[in-house]
């Protein structure tokens, strides 16, 4: 239990007088310092792009592994390694153990086992997967699946404080990693199958009380709305702007969950997030816009309070939850520079906000095979639906065949980076289409509240283009809302991705490459075999004046959950397994984090 | 468990033996009987059926989608071999603590409950290999 020194001195130069008001300081600044990789994004903007340059286009394909670490748990391993100095923490799914390790011998400081009822298994979704941690104020936060969020001392690992934040009986879990903003940390929930109505929450980290609670559905004094000054595509939302697009008390059991990733703007004290699909998945059922589920949210960081929303889906039809993540850049827009909010949803479309206002610039599809709407109208904001493929006009019992993108989304969870070096995002997508059938069922506190049966299939087969690749790594200009190169992948690209001052853009594939290419071109420099499938993100820090590049590998989650489930049948027609089912000739489950550097001291 | 699977085998074997069929034919009726048409190797299903297949939709969590099992609960394709009709209604309804102590009762949900007979009929043509995963077309429409 060595204590860690070069922790203790990067905390302390940043904590300064070690206000708790100044957490958000302290993070800002171990942000900052590109040797750390402090938050899931890198940054609050969440841009995912480090300033580090030692590894780059030129040198990167020299990368060799420096040192691996398994987590000793099956599954699916999303999120990735947070470094503070001289220690990394690393997370693990169900159960959620946190690693502290000593970066100078890869020795472990401490572990930290969750007790907790495995009977929460069943009420997830999509395997039991966990996107990592926060810190802040000499504290690890992690959100378990059992929805206790708990801080644990970052020195000694033991719990400071524990606080529940749902409950599991009414189908409530946790997957996503909380976000500290100043004094309080922000977190989420999922359950959007189980017909839990989703929040976000905010935490006092001194003591874990609670300091506001912000609905995504329901009466306005629920939502944190203010009717005259919260926005939508500039106007006022107007009195109960929620209850008048659900059906009766729907809203209640309504969706709506924030099980994705937070990002925060501090100049304007705004945080954004994206909240997930309406229950049930038969739209039929719910008649009317569904507000304000599959939306992008800003709100105010002290009180929750909302400046502006922008829904993506009204009345979704095909499980496109908005939850992806929410990445601030200043970029050129129409020639002018604006503070935007870009945006990847699962319903194919590239959204460029500016993120002052909730002012929508760009809204363009980033897979040309989306079919399920024309465009978006740029007055309105509503998708043009395409009728064919509607499955709430088309009814219930009816199979809707050929949806593109399938439930998956054109890109799911797993975060897109964006270097300000090119002015580009890269973004891991998803290639997949699908045919679906809603039916009716009924609601019941805790249990599955879906009604759809689906299955999924590669693009190609709509697209009648011949190809059977379920992904891509594209570069996007957010600007003008197009693609600027695009690799194939042979499957979902799953694996939140990395930008870098060396020009060099790495993402991890579900067969389990590491593959590092060049910003510009999108050509391949480097791919490295890692243990199981990647769907974690590639973080990068620096340590001893040597960079690394880290990342989890552990096959499952959504993509995998065939493989997590553990199917390799030949089956068709099987949902994602279908598509999915051949993953399992390349890869096999396992978390291990795979460290590379350049070789030599 | 494990003898239990023998006794059924053996009986299985028994009746095909005495009826002159192949094992896997001479179980006497089954629970899907007229709710399937195959022709050569292609099935087809009503709406019945149909239920029993969404009702598993809330099992494919745990149990794969393809109903083979997952690393913490077993292969009803597997099971279904080795357990009757009324063990099958006994583990839905009140839940089973097995290896990993995970399975909730049914009891309470209507989408599993109101159609646990199809349930079964529909896991049990998977178990029998009459049906393959996934999606199936129907012939009543």
């Amino acid at each position: 239990m060595k204590r860690s020194l070069t922790f203790v001195a990067a905390v302390a130069a940043t904590a300064m007088a070690s206000g708790i008001a100044n957490a958000n300081q302290e993070v800002m600044k171990l942000t900052q310092n590109p040797a750390n990789w402090a938050t899931w994004g890198g940054d609050y903007a969440g841009t995912r792009y480090s300033k580090l340059d030692q590894i780059n286009n030129k040198n990167v394909g020299d990368l060799q592994v420096a040192w691996t670490f398994s987590t000793g748990v099956l599954r699916g391993h999303e999120g990735g390694p947070m470094v503070i100095g001289d220690t990394l923490f690393v997370h693990t799914p169900f159960p959620n153990k946190v690693f502290s390790i000593n970066l100078a011998d890869q020795s472990i400081n401490w572990i930290y086992t969750p007790k907790q009822d495995p009977d929460v298994i069943p009420v997830m979704c999509c395997d039991t997967v966990n996107r990592g941690l926060a810190y802040a104020d000499g504290k690890i936060f992690l959100q378990q699946a059992d929805t206790n969020l708990v801080a644990l001392d970052a020195k000694t690992g033991k719990k400071v404080w524990s606080v529940t934040n749902g409950d599991p009986k009414k189908g409530m879990t946790n997957t996503n990693a909380p976000l500290v903003v100043k004094d309080k940390i922000v977190t989420g929930i999922s359950g959007g199958e189980f017909g839990v109505r989703g929040f976000a929450a905010a935490y006092n980290i001194k003591d874990g009380s609670l300091a506001w609670k912000c609905y995504s559905m329901g009466p306005d004094s629920d939502m944190c709305v203010d009717p005259m000054k919260t926005t939508a595509m500039g106007q006022p939302i107007g009195k109960d702007s929620s209850l008048k697009t659900w059906k009766g008390d729907q809203w209640k059991i309504g969706g709506g969950t924030t099980w994705g990733w937070f990002s925060y703007d501090p100049d304007l004290n705004l945080i954004y997030y994206g909240t997930g699909n309406p229950s049930t998945w038969n739209p039929v059922v719910r008649p009317g816009d569904n507000k304000w589920s599959m939306t992008i949210m800003a709100r105010d960081a002290d009180t929750g309070m909302a400046k502006w929303f922008y829904q993506m889906t009204p009345h979704d039809e095909w499980d496109y939850d908005g939850i992806n993540e929410m990445i601030l850049a200043d970029i050129d827009v129409g020639g002018s520079k604006r503070k935007a909010l870009v945006h990847f949803d699962r319903n194919g479309f590239g959204y460029t906000m500016d993120r002052v206002t909730g002012e929508l610039l760009v809204a363009e599809k980033y897979d040309p095979a989306v079919n399920w709407a024309t465009h978006v109208d740029m007055k309105t904001g509503r998708p043009q639906v395409v009728a064919k493929y509607s499955t709430d006009q088309n009814g219930e019992d009816v199979n809707t065949q050929n949806v593109c993108p399938a439930a998956l989304g054109s890109k799911d969870q797993q975060p897109a980076a964006f270097s300000p070096r090119t002015g580009l995002f890269y973004v891991p997508t998803n290639h997949v289409c699908m045919d679906y059938e809603p039916f009716r069922v009924e609601y019941v506190a805790g249990q599955p509240y879906v009604g759809a049966t689906l299955s999924m299939f590669p693009a190609g087969k709509v697209t009648g283009d011949g190809s059977t690749h379920l992904g891509n790594f594209i570069a996007w200009d957010a600007g003008t809302g197009k693609i600027v190169w695009s690799n194939a992948e042979p499957f979902s690209a799953w694996s939140g991705a990395l930008a870098t001052a060396g020009d060099v853009v790495l993402y991890g594939t579900l067969e389990g490459y590491l593959k590092a290419v060049d910003a510009k071109t999108g050509k391949e420099l480097y791919k490295f075999k890692t243990p199981s499938g990647i769907i974690g993100n590639v973080n990068t820090w620096e340590y001893n004046g040597k960079q690394y590049i880290g990342v989890l590998s552990g096959v499952g989650g959504w993509a995998g959950i065939g493989m997590a489930a553990g199917l390799e049948g030949d089956t068709e027609g099987l949902g994602a397994v279908g598509a999915y089912r051949a993953l399992s000739k390349y890869t096999q489950l396992g978390g291990v984090l795979t460290v590379f550097a350049l070789p030599g001291k | 468990m494990k003898t239990r699977a023998i006794w059924l085998a053996l009986t299985i074997i028994g009746l095909g033996v005495l009826f002159g069929l192949a094992p896997a034919r001479a179980n006497g009726p089954k629970p899907y009987d007229g709710h399937v048409q195959c022709e050569a190797n292609n099935c087809k299903i009503d709406l019945w059926l149909t239920r029993g297949f969404r009702a598993f939709s809330q099992c494919q969590v745990c149990h794969g989608l393809d109903a083979n099992g997952s690393s913490f609960a077993p292969s009803l394709v597997d099971t279904l071999k080795e357990i009757d009709q009324s063990r099958f209604m006994e583990v839905v309804v009140n839940g089973y603590k097995g290896q990993m102590g995970v399975m909730p009762g049914w009891n309470e949900n209507p989408n599993v409950m109101k159609h646990i007979d199809k349930l079964y009929a529909y896991l049990k043509a998977r178990s029998d290999g009459v049906l393959p995963a996934g999606k199936l077309q129907r012939y009543d429409r």
